[in-house]
C-alpha cells in the first residue's frame, strides 16, 4: 500500500489528520520539528490501528532534510508517497509596522517554501505512478487577509495560487492539486487568539456558530486523498462554518 | 454507511446528476426520495435500483405541487435530513437570440424552483440537516451560450449564501454543488462540437467527467462528516474554473 505523508504531524490538526488516517488503514508518515515527545506519544496512540505509522523528523524549509525524510519513508513503507498533506505552519501576531524582516522571512520558509521543497520532491514519482495528490492546508487568513497577521495571511494566500499552479501543470499527469482553508479550530497556534476579547466576537459573527473540531476537518482531507475526488483539482475547500464564502 | 436512515430528496433524480447521487446515497444507506417532472418510467427504474420507497411526481414551477410532495414526505417518514435541489433545465442560445421565453422558463426553474423547494422544507427539515443546491461551471464562469442558465446557476449560489446565514442556527449547511460538463445526454443534447472543443481547452483534466464523479462530494456534503462547511460551493470541474 502505498504512503500518505504529512507534514507537521506530531501536533494540532496534522495530528489529527496522521491518527484518522491511520485508523482508516492508510500507511502515514508525518514529520515533526522539534517536538520528539508529542512524536513518540502519537506513535503509541497509533501502534495499534488498522495502517501503519513512521515518524521522521523533518525541517520543510531545507531541501536536504525533505529529501532525506522522503528517503526514510519510502524505505520504510517499501512504497512511494502517493498521497502528499502539507500541514506543517507557523504563525505569529505582530502589528504591521512591527514584523521585520526576519519575520516576514521565516513565516513563507516554512508556510510556503516548505510546501513548494515538498512537492517538488514527490511530484516526479506521481508522475511515473500517473497518480497523486497534493493537499495543502491553508486558512482562511490566505483569503481575507489578517488584522496581525499579514506575514501569515500572505504566506497562506501564497499557498492557494501554489496549489492552483500545481493543478494546472499536473493534473494532466493524475496529480490532483486541492487546498483546505480551514476558518477557526482550537489548536496551540490559535488558542491565543480564539480566548480573546475580538476572538470571542469573531466566533459569534460565524453562521454556524462555533469553531471548528478535528473530526470535521479530518473527514474532508479523507475525501480529498481518495478516488472519490477525481474530478477535483485546483480547488479550495472552504472549512469556516461559513465565515467566509465562496 | 454514511447515511445511513437519512431521508433525502433529490429533486430530477429520474435521471443524470440526479440519478447519479440518488444511487450514491442509497449506497450509502439513505431512504432517498425519487422526483421527477416528466420521465415517469426512468424514475421508477432508478426507484428499484435505489430501493426507493417514495417515487414522486414533481414540477418545481408550482409551489402547489411542491408542498403536497414534501407532505407526503413527511407523512412517510415524518421528517426530512437532506434536499438536493437538483433539478435543472437549460435553453442553449447566443446571447443576442436568447428569447425572453427562454429566459423566464430557465430561471423559473432553476432559481426559483430552488427558492420554492427550500422555503417549503423549512417547516420539514430537521435541525443538522443539510440543503445541496446544484450549481454549475456556467454559473462560475458565465457560459458564453447559456445566458439564462448561468444567471440562475449564479443566482442560486448567491441564494445559498443567503440561506446559510438563515439557517446557521439551526445548524443546516447549505451548501452549492458545481458540476462541469459532464459526459451525458445533456451535455450532447446543448453543446455543439466547438463548444465542446472550447470547454476542453479549459480543463486541466483533459476530459469530462462522469456522473458518478458528482457523488463523491455530493455524499460528503450530505453526511455529518461536512458539519462545518456551510455557504461554500464545491466545484467538481476537472480545474475547469479553479477558483
Amino acid at each position: 500500500m502505498a504512503a500518505i505523508f504529512v507534514t507537521g504531524g506530531s501536533k494540532g490538526i496534522g495530528r489529527a489528520i496522521s491518527l484518522h488516517l491511520c485508523s482508516q488503514g492508510h500507511n502515514v508518515a508525518f514529520s515533526y520539528n522539534k517536538n520528539k515527545s508529542f512524536a513518540e506519544s502519537l506513535l503509541d496512540e497509533a501502534k495499534n490501528f488498522a495502517g501503519k505509522i513512521f515518524a521522521v523528523p523533518m525541517q520543510v524549509e531545507n531541501r536536504k532534510s525533505v529529501q532525506q525524510a522522503f528517503s526514510a519513508t519510502k524505505q520504510n513503507f517499501n512504497s512511494n508517497i502517493e498521497c502528499l498533506i502539507n500541514n506543517a505552519a507557523i504563525s505569529q501576531e505582530k502589528p504591521f509596522l512591527e514584523i521585520t524582516d526576519d519575520d516576514w522571512k521565516n513565516m513563507h520558509n516554512v508556510n510556503l517554501l516548505g510546501p513548494f521543497i515538498c512537492s517538488q520532491e514527490v511530484i516526479p514519482e506521481m508522475i511515473k505512478s500517473k497518480w497523486g495528490r497534493i493537499i495543502n492546508i491553508s486558512s482562511i487568513g490566505g483569503q481575507w487577509g489578517g488584522f496581525n497577521q499579514a506575514h501569515y495571511a500572505s504566506s497562506k494566500s501564497g499557498l492557494i495560487n501554489l496549489t492552483r499552479t500545481i493543478a494546472k501543470i499536473y493534473s494532466k499527469d493524475g496529480i490532483l492539486s486541492n487546498a483546505i482553508a480551514i476558518g477557526l479550530v482550537d489548536t496551540d497556534m490559535s488558542s491565543a487568539e480564539i480566548n480573546r476579547q475580538d476572538g470571542k466576537k469573531k466566533i459569534d459573527g460565524i453562521p454556524i456558530g462555533r469553531i471548528a473540531n478535528m473530526e470535521e476537518i479530518t473527514s474532508v482531507v479523507e475525501f480529498l486523498c481518495s478516488e472519490s475526488s477525481s474530478y477535483i483539482t485546483g480547488q479550495s475547500i472552504n472549512l469556516n462554518g461559513g465565515m467566509y464564502f465562496s | 454507511m454514511r447515511l445511513k436512515d437519512k431521508v433525502c430528496i433529490v429533486t430530477g433524480s429520474s435521471r443524470g446528476i440526479g440519478e447519479s447521487i440518488a444511487k450514491g446515497y442509497a449506497d450509502e444507506g439513505a431512504k432517498v426520495v425519487i422526483t421527477y417532472v416528466s420521465n415517469k418510467e426512468d424514475a421508477f427504474k432508478v426507484a428499484e435500483n435505489t430501493n426507493s420507497e417514495l417515487v414522486l411526481q414533481l414540477d418545481v414551477r408550482s409551489r402547489e405541487n411542491i408542498k403536497e410532495v414534501f407532505q407526503k414526505v413527511s407523512d412517510k417518514y415524518g421528517h426530512v435530513d437532506v434536499l438536493v435541489n437538483n433539478a435543472g433545465v437549460n435553453r442553449t442560445a447566443d446571447f443576442d437570440k436568447q428569447t425572453e421565453e427562454e429566459w423566464d422558463e430557465v430561471i423559473d426553474v432553476d432559481l426559483t424552483g430552488v427558492f420554492r423547494c427550500c422555503q417549503e422544507i423549512l417547516p420539514y427539515i430537521k435541525d443538522n440537516g443539510r440543503i445541496i443546491n446544484i450549481g454549475s461551471l456556467s454559473g462560475e464562469y458565465g457560459g458564453p451560450r447559456t445566458p439564462s442558465y448561468a444567471a440562475a446557476k449564479m443566482g442560486v449560489m448567491a441564494l445559498t449564501h443567503c440561506l446559510a446565514r438563515f439557517l446557521g442556527p439551526r445548524n443546516i449547511c447549505v451548501n452549492c454543488l458545481s458540476p462541469g460538463v459532464v459526459a451525458g445526454e445533456f451535455t450532447e443534447q446543448t453543446m455543439s462540437p466547438d463548444v465542446k472543443e472550447t470547454a476542453l481547452s479549459l480543463m486541466l483534466i483533459k476530459r469530462f467527467a462522469r456522473y458518478e464523479e458528482m457523488v463523491g462530494a455530493a455524499v460528503y456534503l450530505a453526511s455529518d462528516e461536512s458539519s462545518y462547511v456551510t455557504a461554500q460551493t464545491i466545484s467538481v470541474n476537472g480545474g475547469a474554473w479553479v477558483r
